[in-house]
């Protein structure tokens, strides 16, 4: 590989561990995981959230209390995602629409933003040095759908949540009912 | 053992393959296409969608007609993924919102939840071996009446559809209101 090949090679690379830290701190926000919220974040960073400001851990402490008093539910999806890096220092800035079930079981809150970070290189690993949260656009919508039967496994706030599962596998009952529908059993 | 420029790249490959494999389904089954489904699936994948439970044929009939039958339109969008590749075999996490206009009209149905798959490789290929779907939230909304127009583009459950046109093209008719409103009329465009 030549020596522009593989600082293009690293510019992919760094792009993508940007990508995946700020995919891990939604991830752990969203499984009230503190260990991995934490991780997206250099031990001395700081966190402006809405009315919130203060380091990682307080921002892990805050973020999880704050989520467990107002909601049953909540994903935070990022859509369009960019990222400058120079040097050992990136700007990032990642669209977000944070889907929240409040505790009522029927009000859902969408709130659309952007995190604006400082991504900080040390000792090889891309972590979030500063986070600014701006909050663009907000609506309500009635989710009491969702109080109907689904049929559908349902997201926790912890470590039995379905995604933590290695191998992921189907339970028993659904292999059986895949055995009794006549297909070969795999598995 | 340290990783090689050459092993890094490799990873990079793969993640974008298993990326591309997860946004093939979401473009597959919103456009109804029976074969690029089959694509995304290993032949004896097994796919969990609430109370669904079956191999890949009976998935794709499941999910073809579950939509032809509540919706008039729809859009898969893939927002957060992460996933852990060891080996020949990944773990991946995709959120999903869906999005349905149902057949009344006058109703948009929004989901919020999570693909979980096991993807394998295979012969060189990433595709999914089990999916199971996780759901956090679901919300109805008034859907906004918009007449499309005759120049709009407008998406079509099957191949008809402009994102399957290789190189794409201004249709004739919008080309020559261009050229009509002083346009560049580039045939490229």
């Amino acid at each position: 590989m030549t020596e522009s090949n593989e600082s293009e090679l690293q510019l992919l690379l760094d792009r993508q561990d940007i990508l995946d830290c700020v995919s891990r701190c939604c991830r752990g926000i969203d499984r009230h995981d503190a260990a991995l919220i934490a991780s997206a974040f250099h031990p001395d960073a700081v966190v402006n959230d809405g009315d919130f400001v203060g380091d990682a851990p307080e921002f892990v402490e805050w973020v999880n209390k704050s989520n467990a008093e107002i909601n049953l539910a909540h994903t935070h999806n990022i859509t369009c995602h960019f990222a400058e890096i120079d040097g050992d220092i990136a700007y990032a800035e990642s669209y977000q629409m944070q889907i929240c079930r409040r505790n009522d079981a029927a009000t859902i809150v969408v709130t659309g933003g952007r995190m604006i970070d400082r991504f900080e290189r040390r000792n090889g690993e891309w972590k979030v040095a500063l986070r600014r949260v701006i909050s663009d656009w907000r609506f309500q919508a009635d989710g009491s759908v969702y109080n109907l039967p689904d049929g559908y496994v349902h997201g926790t706030w912890d470590k039995s949540d379905l995604s933590y599962q290695r191998p992921l596998q189907l339970p028993a009952n659904l292999l059986q009912e895949l055995e009794a529908k006549g297909k070969p059993r795999s598995d | 053992m340290p990783e090689t420029s050459s092993s890094k790249l490799q990873t990079l490959l793969d993640r974008q393959a298993i990326r591309d494999c997860i946004y093939r389904y979401a473009r597959a089954v919103d456009r109804h296409d029976e074969e690029l489904i089959a694509t995304v699936f290993h032949a004896d994948a097994v796919d969990n969608h609430g109370a669904f439970v079956g191999r890949v044929p009976h998935f794709i009939e499941w999910v073809n007609g579950l939509h032809e039958a509540r919706c008039i339109s729809h859009s898969h969008n893939i927002t957060c993924h992460s996933c852990e590749i060891s080996g020949g075999v990944a773990h991946a996490e995709s959120y999903i919102c869906w999005v349905l206009g149902l057949v009344d009209g006058r109703t948009v149905h929004f989901g919020s939840g999570r693909y979980l798959d096991r993807l394998e490789r295979r012969n060189g290929e990433w595709r999914i071996a089990v999916r199971r779907v996780v759901t956090e939230l679901r919300f109805n909304t008034d859907a906004v009446a918009f007449e499309a127009s005759e120049r709009s583009a407008h998406g079509t459950w099957d191949r008809n559809d402009p994102s399957y046109q290789g190189r794409l093209r201004l249709p004739a008719r919008l080309q020559q209101d261009r050229m009509a409103a002083g346009g560049s009329g580039s045939p490229a465009i």
